[in-house]
């Protein structure tokens, strides 16, 4: 009886990623498209917001790399919003702004408000002839080219954003690996979503939008503190087309301490829920698309499948443990020489095939699948395969602590914090 | 505005069909691997039969002959073997338990396992009176955790012992398996579900045991001597099936 959770869950698992794998197939030139040999048509005006909040450490990487975008100069502005830091990133601007040749950035210095009202600021106060609208985390960075290959996504009159392919800056320890791995299993998922137009996100890093965007359905809310994913809900209600950028890598910085790390899932997971609640109205009805009808519902599965999953493995590992103390209650110090009959486990005529063990193997096949391509798509080099074994064996024990955490928060209607 | 969103039956459609392919096909093959396992404990009962026959036909000579030429034949001689076959069988019993514990061909299979068991231990308890010597076994009866939570510690302490004294025989008898054999059997020395965890050494009825310790002050004699550790060492849950 225990088992039909198990079993309704590896049959959506692999439910999902049939489809997806349906997807890719016939989407396939979409999906593994370049932007080789194509050139936009002409440069818009593009206005780039950098909200930023104690990131005095690394907003003149930010802002380097943002003037080093292969853009002509006159087309492109930065704001670059202090939203109140603590700390001297007000100064690290000012210093940079010497630098700034062309006379590009802007500074702004206001009260903290959140990450919303500083990337508002900037739309209410920009020049009204700016075309496109981008926001990039002071804690990320551009490529040359990068702002190009997206502009060329716009070509596409129907395309309303576009997103950026995140990839993780230089990590420096297994945690920050395995976020790599994360984002470049990411980097393929994205793709096969913008060719379905279920993306649910538009990242903070340096997503671009049509200004009309704003215009017809109105500015950035806090939504939870995430509210890049809420106006995404919101252009998608609205029937706006968002697509993933092709070669628009952006690097980013991830947290390198578990709980920092736990801090910003929990922001996230508890973002999605909050939102997709909010959103609620347009979950399942096929008139939303396959947002609404799969990128949404599948979260809310994964959420409670990897729960559920956590909750049966701590129940077994307790069964285990409780069996271990009545075994030495038993036997008192012989335990030791007791045998657990490892002999009988690895016997060939005993090799599990439970019709969930066997069903798991294709899952788990195309899942790897998955991951490996997305570390090709990514500009990291093979030698970090390695990463990928660090990925699926330690995050798994992770994920279900901000799960479980953002469920708990949702549930008594707790708030999260941007840190 | 126009609605971009596009959403494609077809596809559902499709992914569902495969997913549902994928899924019978794994239902299919565990199914028959699971009879490919089957056959083998089949085959292990039949060896087991077998030599209950042989021990048997081995008895009715026995009375022909006096007790102290019992080490002439072969099958009561090699009462270890049959040991060892019928901890076989439990082994793999216990182990597609833990696959399908609700299969009926499971249930079935230690249905058949228990009747060679009590079959065995008549056997020997005839021997063993014609002979006149002290028996050396165990009778066991436990139960699931609903009905017994203390029958996981005397199944380990059992395991433990007999992997210590190879002349001992346990018993092992699951008063959750739907089969009357079994409670008119544990009625003979008045065990219902609330005596359990319940041995039955030497005629005596002993609840309620479960440390090694307090089990073995209670084997006889017989049971200790010759004591070697060459025999095979079974698992855990021999002596507990049908756990959780």
């Amino acid at each position: 009886m225990e088992q039909i959770p198990v079993y309704i869950f590896t049959f959506i698992a692999l439910y999902a990623q049939v489809y997806l794998i349906i997807v890719i197939f016939e989407e396939w030139d979409t999906i593994f498209t370049t932007t080789k040999g194509k050139k936009i048509s002409h440069y818009p005006q593009v206005v780039i917001a950098v909200p930023c909040w104690n990131e005095e450490r690394t907003v003149e990487k930010t802002l380097v790399s943002l003037l080093a975008l292969n853009y002509p100069k006159d087309k492109l502005q930065i704001w670059v919003v202090n939203d109140g830091s603590k700390d001297n990133t007000l100064k690290a601007i000012r210093d940079f702004k010497e630098k700034d040749l062309n006379n590009q950035i802007r500074i702004i210095d206001k009260e903290n408000g959140g990450k919303h009202t500083a990337v508002n600021y900037v739309l209410e106060n920009m020049d009204k002839n700016t075309e496109i609208f981008g926001c990039l985390d002071a804690d990320s960075f551009v490529f040359p080219d990068t702002l190009q290959n997206m502009l060329l996504s716009f070509e596409d009159k129907e395309v309303m954003a576009v997103t950026p392919m995140l990839i993780v800056r230089q990590p420096k320890n297994i945690l920050q690996a395995i976020q790599s791995v994360e984002y470049n299993f990411g980097l393929l998922l994205k793709r096969v979503f913008s060719a379905i137009n279920g993306i649910h996100v538009t990242p903070g890093p340096f997503s671009l939008y049509r200004k009309e965007v704003f215009e017809k359905i109105g500015n950035f809310r806090n939504a939870h503190n995430t509210e890049d994913m809420e106006l995404t809900f919101r252009m998608q209600k609205n029937f706006m087309k968002i697509v993933s950028g092709v070669d628009a890598y952006v690097e980013t910085s991830t947290p390198d301490t578990v709980y920092k790390l736990y801090k910003q899932r929990l922001r996230w997971t508890q973002g999605f829920m909050g939102n997709s609640i909010d959103y609620s109205d347009m979950i399942l009805r096929p008139k939303y698309g396959n947002v609404a009808m799969l990128t949404i519902p599948l979260g809310w599965i994964g959420i409670t499948m990897v729960l559920y999953m956590a909750g049966y493995w701590l129940y077994s590992i307790f069964n285990l443990l409780r069996n271990m103390f009545y075994n030495w209650q038993a036997l008192g110090f012989d335990i030791f020489t007791y045998n657990f009959s490892l002999q009988t486990l690895l016997s060939n005529i005993y090799l599990e095939t439970g019709t969930l063990n066997l069903i798991s193997i294709p899952v788990l096949v195309s899942g790897l699948i998955f991951i490996i391509t997305g570390h090709y798509m990514s500009l990291m080099d093979s030698r970090k395969r390695r990463y990928i074994l660090y990925f699926l064996f330690l995050w798994v024990f992770l994920v279900p602590i901000w799960f479980a955490k953002a469920a708990w928060n949702t549930v008594f209607k707790r708030a999260n914090q941007w840190r | 505005m126009q609605n971009n969103n596009n959403y494609n039956y077809r596809r559902y459609f499709v992914a569902l069909v495969l997913t549902a392919m994928i899924f019978t096909t794994g239902f299919l093959a565990s199914n028959m691997l699971a009879s490919k396992k089957l056959e083998s404990v089949k085959n292990v009962e039949d060896n087991i039969s077998l030599s209950i026959l042989s021990s048997e036909t081995e008895y009715d000579i026995l009375k022909e002959i006096p007790c102290d030429r019992e080490g002439t034949l072969p099958n009561i001689k090699n009462s270890t073997t049959l040991n060892a076959e019928i901890g076989r069988l439990a082994e793999m019993l216990e182990t597609l338990e833990s696959n399908d514990k609700n299969d009926a061909r499971i249930i079935a299979a230690k249905k058949r396992y228990t009747l060679l068991l009590i079959k065995d231990f008549l056997l020997s308890k005839r021997i063993s009176e014609s002979c006149k010597t002290k028996p050396t076994f165990v009778i066991y009866f436990y139960g699931n955790e609903d009905i017994c939570p203390e029958c996981v510690k005397t199944g380990a302490a059992l395991t433990s012992l007999r992997d210590d004294y190879e002349n001992m025989r346990v018993y092992a008898f699951d008063m959750n398996l739907d089969l009357p054999l079994i409670k008119s059997f544990a009625n003979i020395y008045n065990i219902n579900n609330q005596s359990l965890p319940a041995l039955v050494i030497d005629k005596k009825v002993y609840g309620g045991l479960t440390t090694k310790d307090e089990i073995e002050k209670l084997l006889p004699k017989e049971i200790k001597v010759n004591n070697t550790t060459t025999t095979p060492k079974t698992s855990l849950l021999n002596y507990n099936f049908n756990r959780s």
